[in-house]
């Protein structure tokens, strides 16, 4: 998306066109579900997550600058969303049978560890983002994901 | 199976109607539909304006028309230069109305419509040839005009309905239907139609957009604003020049057409735009600015005076409420002072405000003497006559190995393992700093030499700064499964304190690298500095994870140092109480790390101090007066003694000067050195799961933070401490608090004496109200406070642009240009000193802030 469409957007959106919106959302939409529903333990915490940060998005739109800002934005509350839900579980996480098993495997790791492992993974977003979205240093991103990676065997 | 592998299979994932973009616009319009409908201001109408692509001249000519004010009709019009704030300064202080702005957008809706219908005939018949291709122009403002005159009169009431309709979104239904038909006459000869599809789905806007692209663009731009980025809107779209490209050959009539927009086409609109650019460039711009420039210098100077004088008033008004404040329950003091000898009688009794969270629900019971009987008026308890004695035993310290391992042999096979009201203590950026609550978002930005390290709770971050650029070297990471919780410069280098549930203490960095790393085992409940040298108090579990005789000492024994070595056995004090946890206690060397001192004391502990104290609980050996064990009790060890007072069952601890505090059965005692209650804090508003001392600061955290702070500089009298939050850093006993006077944006730089923040200079820069609101501190990583200059970044929104800023004053208040930015990426993200200047970070590279 060029920034003259993004700001076109962004000022619909900002006057209330929820459908200006929705094209901006869709640029993060599919990321934004991955992350929530392989941190959280089912769909509906997931879509909760994801429902909530739109609102919050759409209501925060006139201050989002940028497309990245936009991003940003959407991401880190998703990320706070998550962590909030994940603080809600008390360190008791119970994942239903209807749980995929590529699931089950996330659920082995700690719940920061995870969300930054899919963010990676099904998220394709670079350390860097990663970084800015959950307020963590690039290093201990690294970390996390190396962490990780050991867990789940990826090679 | 690799990333990639992974990442397909977790991609497969079906994302859930509910949340799919098109079904979230329902959601949002749901939201909006149970959301009462704003009332029009002066922004959103000119929000909306813009949206329908309406230029200077239509915007007067819709204000005539529907019968605005003339005074503002004329001061629009006369200031041509007039920026976006300064319009709707004007229109808010005119007589127009939330209905008199629906009705002109409601008109202008109208011509927007009308616009782009006779633009698609236009360009209907043009390629028809039916017109000459010369001939052929963009609908004028008077054409469009002329065609709505035959809509007819428009009744306040439609207006009303109409407005209703599509007030929350600017493109209704309604405009669509309207726009639909034209469209469709256009598929055939607009060859952009597939575009558009595919980008707004038959959105009128996005048909609109490159014909209307300079009048819209300009108001968008901030309206009647600046001419050079009127400018900017005539610079060939790239969106239209690919489709110019496709269809020159096809159809050299519509590419004249494209080429006329391209070069601001005929149109009556543009043209006067035109006029305004030209008006704007070569007569009134000088003029305007010069005008602008005398009345903002004006506007600077008497602000600052006035903030200057607001900012000494508001610190003086608010010192002398504080002290009037402290002197309020002095007179309870007396009151508690009193001998009293019955019950009954009322005891020193302060209601803590609620006002703030950081202070609600609690009252205060202060034991005066040592056999003092309160009242059992409401919310009073009586203090426990047992708590007053303490009992004074000699110091047990193990001989050998022998005798620490005897009380973990026992206490683990009654399976005691004690430390289990430890609590981890609650660690956030903010400090203290006497009255204000300093918010942070980190540590801060370090300089030494050449590198340049910003600390967070994750990691030291260090970088290099050579040649004008800032390089990243390393993350400085704590030990796994610790955090840092404070960091400071100690002779030239950097100390990084850390705790987390197994380990704590330090790391000294310098030349971007750690030199060393102390660990103390357990997580930190105290942490002090003396002299040259580190204090830190830690409670430590250990965890078995193999079988071990006497002379495994390193898995029974906790280790602390630069190479985490066992503690001597003689070190440990046999508390007494059960259980195999240590109250650990530690001094070690900044300059080496070295372990100058250290002890422990084995049982139940609750929290150790950074000097040698410790607070023990659990099932005691401590008698009562009549010789039965008490359930929990308290031992402090000072020196060669311990003073051991029988108490309920320690929830919580935490230590401050020669006292401490303790958690018991609900109520919050305010100890003296020997262990005795002072003072009780009782009602609290919610259970308490850790405490800690600021100094003599207490700090009582529950479920939802920190919900308590009590200045409890005299133990027997604590009295509340209400906390002004504000924005900025705190680097020793010098603060730099960025906040917000009437129209203006202030910088103060604090500096701590006896405890109380001293406001020593303010620093001062004007802006409107409705700047203030959007005005952000940058961060504390933007601070340099080196005590002989005091700067700090900033950013805001003016409407247009969001302007980064950087401040800077010295210690005598001198005050530095300002640097600024307009819409740089990231605005000022860090500021550090170098060779004597300060430079700070921003979106475009490295400024320098001082030239």
């Amino acid at each position: 998306m060029d920034k003259k469409e993004y700001k076109e957007l962004t000022a619909m959106a900002a006057n209330g066109d929820a459908k200006a919106f929705s094209r901006l959302y869709e640029t993060i939409s599919r990321e934004m579900y991955y992350t929530a529903f392989y941190s959280l333990e089912n769909d509906m915490d997931a879509i909760e997550a994801v429902t909530g940060t739109i609102r919050d998005g759409f209501n925060s739109i006139n201050k989002l600058h940028s497309e990245a800002a936009f991003r940003v934005f959407m991401m880190k509350t998703l990320y706070a969303r998550i962590k909030m839900r994940l603080k809600e579980y008390g360190g008791e996480e119970y994942l239903d049978d209807e749980q995929p098993d590529i699931k089950r495997r996330l659920f082995e790791l700690e719940g920061v560890d995870r969300i930054c492992a899919v963010m990676y993974i099904a998220g394709k977003f670079p350390i860097e983002d990663i970084a800015a979205f959950s307020g963590l240093m690039k290093g201990s991103v690294k970390k996390r994901l190396n962490r990780s990676f050991e867990i789940l065997e990826l090679d | 199976m690799t990333v990639g592998e992974m990442r397909e299979i977790m991609r497969r994932r079906v994302v859930p109607e509910d949340i799919v973009p098109q079904n979230v616009i329902g959601l949002l319009i749901d939201d909006e539909e149970n959301a009462a409908p704003p009332e029009l201001d002066a922004f959103t109408f000119l929000t909306r304006l813009r949206g329908l692509g309406i230029g200077s001249a239509d915007f007067l000519y819709l204000l005539e028309g529907c019968e605005a004010p003339q005074q503002v009709i004329d001061k629009i019009r006369n200031n041509p230069a007039m920026n976006l704030q300064g319009l709707i300064l004007t229109l808010e202080n005119s007589e127009l109305t939330s209905d008199d702005y629906s009705r002109i957008l409601y008109t202008a809706r109208q011509i927007w419509e009308r616009t782009l219908t006779l633009r698609l005939e236009k360009s209907e018949m043009a390629l028809n040839g039916d017109e000459e291709d010369e001939d052929y122009s963009e609908p004028t403002f008077e054409e469009v005009m002329d065609e709505l005159d035959n809509i007819g009169e428009l009744t306040a009431a439609e207006v009303h309905e109409e407005n209703a309709e599509e007030a929350p979104r600017e493109y209704s239904a309604e405009t669509e239907s309207a726009a639909e038909e034209p469209a469709a006459s256009a598929a055939e000869t607009v060859p952009t139609e597939e575009e558009q599809d595919r980008e707004y789905d038959g959105e009128p806007a996005a048909e609109f957009t490159p014909i209307s692209g300079n009048t819209e663009e300009f108001l968008a731009e901030g309206g009647f604003d600046e001419a050079e980025e009127t400018e900017q809107e005539y610079e060939p779209d790239e969106e239209y020049d690919e489709v110019t490209e496709d269809y020159t050959e096809e159809n050299p009539v519509f590419t004249e057409e494209i080429e006329v927009v391209n070069q601001p086409y005929n149109g009556e609109t543009t043209a006067i735009i035109q006029i305004d650019q030209e008006m704007l460039k070569k007569n009134l711009e000088r003029l305007a600015e010069e005008e602008a420039e005398e009345r903002r210098a004006e506007a600077a100077k008497a602000a600052a005076e006035k903030a200057q004088m607001e900012a000494r008033a508001a610190y003086e008004a608010a010192r002398a409420e504080d002290e009037q404040s402290d002197d309020e329950p002095e007179q309870d003091d007396e009151r508690a002072e009193r001998p009293v000898k019955t019950a009954g009688q009322s005891p020193f009794v302060v209601s803590i405000p609620n006002e703030h969270p950081y202070h609600k629900g609690a009252l205060i019971a202060a034991a005066v003497g040592a056999v003092v009987v309160f009242g059992a008026a409401a919310g009073v308890r009586f203090i426990p006559e047992v708590t007053a004695k303490a009992e004074i035993k000699g110091v047990d310290f193990a001989e050998d190995s022998t005798a620490v391992f005897s009380e973990i042999y026992y206490a683990y096979n009654d399976s005691i393992t004690g430390g289990e009201n430890a609590r981890e203590g609650v660690y956030d950026y903010n400090k203290i700093f006497g009255d204000l609550l300093v918010r942070a978002d980190g540590f801060g930005t370090f300089a030494e030499g050449d590198n340049v390290y910003t600390v967070t709770m994750e990691a030291v971050e260090a970088k290099a700064f050579n040649s004008g650029t800032l390089t990243e070297l390393s993350d400085i990471l704590p030990p796994d499964g610790t955090q840092i919780v404070n960091a400071f410069e100690d002779n030239g280098a950097l100390i990084a304190v850390f705790t987390g549930g197994a380990e704590c203490g330090f790391m000294k960095i310098s030349g971007g690298t750690a030199l060393y790393t102390v660990s103390q085992d357990g997580f930190m409940t105290d942490f002090d500095r003396s002299g040259g040298d580190i204090l830190i108090g830690s409670v430590y579990t250990p965890k078995f994870s193999r079988t071990f005789g006497i002379a495994d000492e390193d898995v029974y024994l906790p280790k602390l140092g630069t190479e985490k070595k066992t503690m001597p056995p003689q070190s440990v004090i046999l508390s007494g109480t059960r259980g195999y946890s240590y109250a650990v206690s530690a001094a070690y060397s900044t300059a080496d790390g070295s372990v100058k001192s250290s002890r422990a004391a084995i049982g139940d502990p609750v929290s150790a101090s950074a000097d040698g104290r410790y607070i023990m609980s659990g099932t005691s050996v401590i008698a009562d007066k009549d010789g039965n064990r008490a359930e929990g009790g308290l031992l402090i060890s000072v020196g060669e003694e311990i003073n051991a007072v029988p108490t309920d069952v320690i929830k919580a601890a935490a230590f401050f000067g020669n006292g401490c505090a303790t958690y018991e059965n609900g109520v919050i005692n305010i100890r003296d050195e020997n262990g005795e209650t002072a003072a009780q804090l009782t009602n609290l508003a919610q259970p308490v799961t850790s405490m800690r001392f600021d100094g003599s600061l207490l700090l009582v955290n529950g479920e939802s933070g920190t919900f308590l702070t009590m200045d409890c500089s005299d133990p027997k009298k604590p009295k509340t401490a209400v906390l002004k939050s504000v924005d900025g850093a705190v680097y020793g006993d010098d603060a730099l608090i960025c906040g917000k006077a009437a129209n203006t944006m202030t910088l103060s730089h604090y500096k701590l004496e006896n405890g109380a923040a001293s406001l020593v200079n303010t620093l001062t820069k004007p802006m409107d109200a409705e700047l203030l609101n959007t005005l952000e501190f940058a961060g504390i990583n933007t601070v340099i406070m080196d005590g002989v200059r005091f700067g700090a970044a900033y950013r805001y929104f003016d409407g247009v642009s969001v302007m980064s800023g950087y401040a800077v004053m010295s210690d005598s208040g001198e005050e530095y240009p300002v640097k600024e930015l307009f819409d740089d990426r990231t605005g000022f993200t860090l500021a550090f000193k170098h060779g004597g200047n300060i430079y700070a970070l921003s979106g475009g590279g490295i400024v320098d802030i001082l030239n």
